[in-house]
């Protein structure tokens, strides 16, 4: 967690920095306990300046200081600037370009349009691109409309645990979400939407009276079950909702 | 009798059915006028109602040219220039006109009930629009749905004075006249959603969803290949005239020249010409050489592009990578950058609750509307999908942009709905066999395979009552609708019907309690302090302070000024001394601050205090340190474990001064659930002026100057040892 923004800072000072009047120095409680001991350490990850008190390089103070890199959320260039300010040096931070990123995003992009292209020219005369769009976009539809983003910004937890230590699908409250709950209810929606366009467009295609009527009736039971459900699930999120179906 | 064609009944019931949705869609916006009373609700609205009876009675010349001196003090507001006049002058019209029909209706009950009445417009215009796609019975649904929908009435109950309480309605308008355009090629329909834009524009800062959900109307239909000549005539139409028109706006100007938001627009707007000459000269040129011609024009434009684009980045005439760009898309970067974004709530993503919880099972019914869309996939329903995806991911990443979903929404479960009501009652024919065939595709096979078989098979029940599943889906169906009904009604009467102006509560034998606290001090203010005095505050009552007590305010929920809301946030997290300088800096006179630790109202300044520390850390990172304001134990404690920073704080010591003597020293916060600090707390430059009956506002007097030149401290040093 810290390790890779005090390694970037340390090379932006090697790359930058004039003189060696600055040292990084990494301890490990398995290695060298009897400095934890020193230093009375009990907990790690810690960040702690020592000024020099001899020589040309002295600090206005004499005493280590430490840097408090839990506020500071282990934000490399955060902790640059505190340390500048606290070494009365400028640090930055050297991060190497991730090159990756960028040459897979290309990646994706020219082997996605090729393949575009591809099925374009050879497949696609008939309805199989509509199809396509289609299919991407009503499952977008449903993440985003199950709190997708919500997640995605807020980094939440895939699955939360009860007190007993049993692990619990759906965070009560209405502020915060799990990223299973995202998932559940996506597909609760999916199944809810296909049973109703089982009932418009699949239903009345069937010849058979007898088929037809039960798939009717599937499709309905699918439906508020499903729905019901959804309620239940609600409930747990917003425990004052007054409305049930078929569940409690 | 008087008999009816079957053909006019359909369209007088369709009247009734519409006319009955409006006034549902006005009825069930009323609950916080038969609650409260007929009043402003919330910040922003104050701020409106404010500049809407300067208005009326200075007539709009004056309004145009109104500099707020007692705004922002000491820098002053050029309100003209910086705000959406589109609500003020549609109340104010609405007003003349009553008058001029001397019918005298006060300009407060304008403002109130002009959401409501605005919603019932929508309901219309929903109509209007879905029928364009759809028919009439999807236009129908849909109205019914965005009718109580309570992801719009969160922004048009009566008293919210809002932008968003007209621009929904000229937004849906304009969509509509949008659709119709397209469909006939008319270029006077092209002005008209033109001259519609541009009411939008003077609205509401939201009109760029309109100005992008457009051009990529067209931009999909071009990509489909369906370039038309009524495509051509109503899109130039739209887009010259409405973007002339839009720059008719102040507040607007030359943005729609210049920045990446309108480039969409006008990138289309090229296009358009270009396929329009390609088709031109298509119809002149044989097929041979007009391929060689399309392809040598394609590479030369892109060629031309390519520079064109260089020249002008590198010129920095235009700057499409700009951080505003980026923060659409990088969800991220807002929170990180910009403290005053992050700080408020309806900037968060959305949970699914949320979604739920404003929609109910529209939700559900939503993809299955854009799963018809894409199986007709006409001008409209492209236009619909569009809407939607967009519409969708913004609603998810920003809770306030729920609004601009909820429209689609209804629009699309519309559509749904429509289709399972068309398909189920059918009661005409129950026998399958005697159904008509909709596609005359079918085998022969198949005939031969049902017609024997299943007529003799069928079971007991259903001999009986052929239509049962039909009904049981009937049914099931209009449950569904009775409980959005019921969901709807329940959300919008215990979630969006408060005006936050006055709060309520229960008592223990269930008797509303109404608690108007903050119309209490807000008047003490207005009929106690001179006219000229600057009353200091967080920027959240800004506009209620300007409004309801008339005094002058530092800071409001305009927020254009940063360092003037850190000057603010850094005032409440220093101590005292430090606070008065810069108070008497800017000649403040009284101090409010807003506290709900007596009745448990959590929305108070002390848990906004986290935010104005961060804010003033932005711009005074020397003075103000976040992580000082949390004790040893990293909590943000307000009792005697708070951390020393925190127990000097201005906001802490004003909201808990002489509080603890209430409850003998022994109390606790209602809203932290935390001991109360169990000390004396000494103010030396403030002076308790006046605190309201619940103790929400309390008003504090900045002392004067003392005439011996001595701090406060001192002189009170000096008169104790004195006393004693």
């Amino acid at each position: 967690m810290v390790d890779e923004p005090i390694r970037s800072i340390s090379r932006y000072w090697k790359k930058n920095g004039q003189d060696d009047r600055l040292y990084f120095a990494t301890i490990d409680a398995g290695t060298s306990s009897d400095i934890f001991e020193k230093l009375q350490l009990d907990n790690v990850p810690r960040l702690i300046a020592f000024p020099a008190d001899i020589g040309q390089f002295k600090g206005s103070h004499k005493y280590p200081r430490e840097i408090n890199i839990v506020a500071l959320k282990f934000d490399a260039d955060a902790m640059a600037e505190q340390l500048s300010e606290e070494l009365g040096v400028k640090l930055g931070t050297d991060v190497p370009f991730d090159y990756t990123k960028p040459l897979m995003y290309l990646g994706i992009v020219v082997v996605g349009g090729y393949v575009v292209y591809q099925l374009y020219q050879n497949l696609m005369r008939g309805g199989l691109i509509k199809s396509i769009a289609g299919v991407l976009s009503i499952v977008f539809i449903l993440m985003m409309s199950s709190g997708y983003m919500w997640g995605k910004i807020n980094q939440a937890p895939y699955i939360g645990a009860s007190r007993g230590g049993e692990p619990s699908l759906f965070s009560p409250g209405n502020q915060i979400q799990f990223g299973i709950e995202t998932q559940i209810v996506s597909a609760l929606y999916a199944l809810c939407a296909i049973s109703v366009v089982g009932l418009t467009v699949h239903v009345p295609k069937i010849q058979n009276q007898e088929r037809r009527t039960f798939m009717i009736f599937v499709w309905l039971i699918v439906l508020i079950s499903t729905y019901s459900y959804l309620n239940v699930v609600f409930r747990i999120k917003i425990p004052s909702y007054p409305y049930r179906l078929l569940l409690p | 009798m008087v008999s009816i064609e079957a053909h006019n009944q359909a369209s007088l019931l369709r009247v009734a059915i519409l006319a009955l949705i409006s006034i549902v869609a006005f009825g069930s916006r009323l609950f916080s006028v038969i609650r409260y009373e007929s009043v402003i609700h919330e910040f922003d609205p104050w701020f409106n109602y404010r500049v809407t009876m300067n208005l009326v009675r200075d007539g709009f010349y004056e309004f145009w040219n109104w500099f707020d001196s007692t705004s922002w003090y000491p820098l002053g507001r050029a309100v003209g220039p910086t705000l959406y006049p589109g609500l003020m002058t549609t109340s104010a019209v609405i007003y003349n006109i009553l008058h001029f029909f001397n019918l005298p209706v006060d300009i407060r009950n304008v403002c109130v009930f002009l959401a409501p009445v605005f919603s019932a417009f929508t309901a219309i215009a929903t109509y209007k629009l879905t029928k364009e796609a759809e028919g009439p019975t999807a236009g129908l649904f849909a109205a019914a749905f965005i009718a109580v929908a309570p992801g719009y009435i969160s922004r048009s109950v009566s008293g919210s004075y809002d932008n968003e309480a007209i621009a929904i309605f000229i937004m849906v308008f304009t969509f509509f006249l949008w659709l119709r355009a397209i469909r006939l090629g008319s270029a006077l329909y092209g002005a008209l959603t033109a001259l519609s834009y541009f009411y939008m524009v003077a609205s509401w800062g939201g009109y760029v969803f309109l100005i992008n959900i457009i051009p990529l109307h067209v931009f999909a239909l071009l990509l489909m290949g369906r370039y038309s000549n009524r495509l051509y005539v109503s899109y130039s139409t739209f887009y010259v005239l409405g973007t002339l028109l839009s720059m008719q706006i102040p507040f607007v100007g030359f943005v729609p020249t210049d920045t990446s938001e309108h480039m969409a627009a006008l990138g289309t707007f090229g296009l358009v010409q270009l396929f329009g000459f390609a088709a031109f000269v298509k119809a002149r040129v044989p097929e041979k050489e007009f391929q060689l011609l399309l392809k040598g024009a394609v590479a030369g434009l892109v060629c031309l592009g390519a520079v064109m684009f260089a020249f002008l980045s590198a010129k920095g005439i235009i700057a499409p990578w700009t951080g505003r760009l980026y923060s659409l898309w990088d969800t991220g970067y807002a929170k990180k950058h910009i403290p005053i974004i992050a700080s408020v709530s309806e900037h968060q993503p959305t949970p699914w609750s949320s979604f739920f919880f404003d929609l109910n099972f529209l939700i559900w019914l939503f993809p299955v509307g854009v799963y018809f869309c894409f199986r007709k996939l006409e001008e409209p329903h492209v236009f619909m999908i569009i809407y939607s995806l967009f519409a969708v991911y913004f609603a998810g990443v920003m809770i306030r942009l729920m609004l601009t979903l909820t429209p689609v929404v209804c629009f699309t479960a519309g559509i749904a709905m429509s289709r399972i009501f068309e398909e189920y009652l059918d009661m005409r024919s129950e026998n399958p066999d005697s159904r008509p065939e909709e596609d005359g595709t079918t085998s022969g096979a198949k005939d031969e395979d049902r017609s024997p078989r299943s007529q003799p098979n069928t079971s007991g029940i259903l001999k009986k009552i052929p239509k049962l599943p039909r009904i049981g889906v009937i049914f099931n169906f209009l449950f569904f609708l009775i409980l959005y009904q019921l969901h709807c009604t329940w959300v919008t009467s215990g979630s969006y019907s408060s005006p936050s102006v006055v709060l309520s509560s229960q008592t223990a034998d269930g008797n509303t309690f109404i608690i108007d606290d903050f119309r209490e001090a807000y008047y003490w203010l207005r009929k106690n302090t001179p006219e000229d005095a600057k009353v200091l505050s967080w920027w959240d009552y800004g506009y209620q302070l300007a409004g309801m007590a008339n005094r002058t305010t530092l800071v409001d929920n305009n927020t254009w000024n940063n360092t003037h809301i850190a000057t603010v946030g850094r005032v409440f997290a220093s101590d005292e001394d430090s606070a008065y300088e810069i108070l008497k800096k800017h000649d403040v006179d009284y101090v409010v601050v807003v506290f709900g630790g007596f009745i448990g109202y959590s929305g108070d300044d002390i848990n906004k205090f986290l935010w104005m520390i961060r804010i003033a850390e932005g711009i005074y990172p020397e003075h103000v340190k976040e992580s000082d304001f949390f004790n040893s134990n990293g909590q943000y404690a307000i009792g005697d474990q708070a951390s020393q920073t925190m127990k000097r704080s201005v906001m802490h010591k004003l909201s808990y001064y002489r509080f603890n003597e209430l409850f003998g020293g022994r109390g606790t916060d209602r809203v932290r659930n935390q001991p109360l600090p169990s000390y004396p707390i000494v103010l030396n430059n403030f002076e308790e002026a006046y605190t309201s009956a619940h103790w929400m506002v309390r008003i504090y007097k900045v002392k004067e100057l003392d005439n011996l030149g001595r701090t406060f401290k001192q002189s009170a040093h000096f008169s104790h040892i004195n006393a004693s």
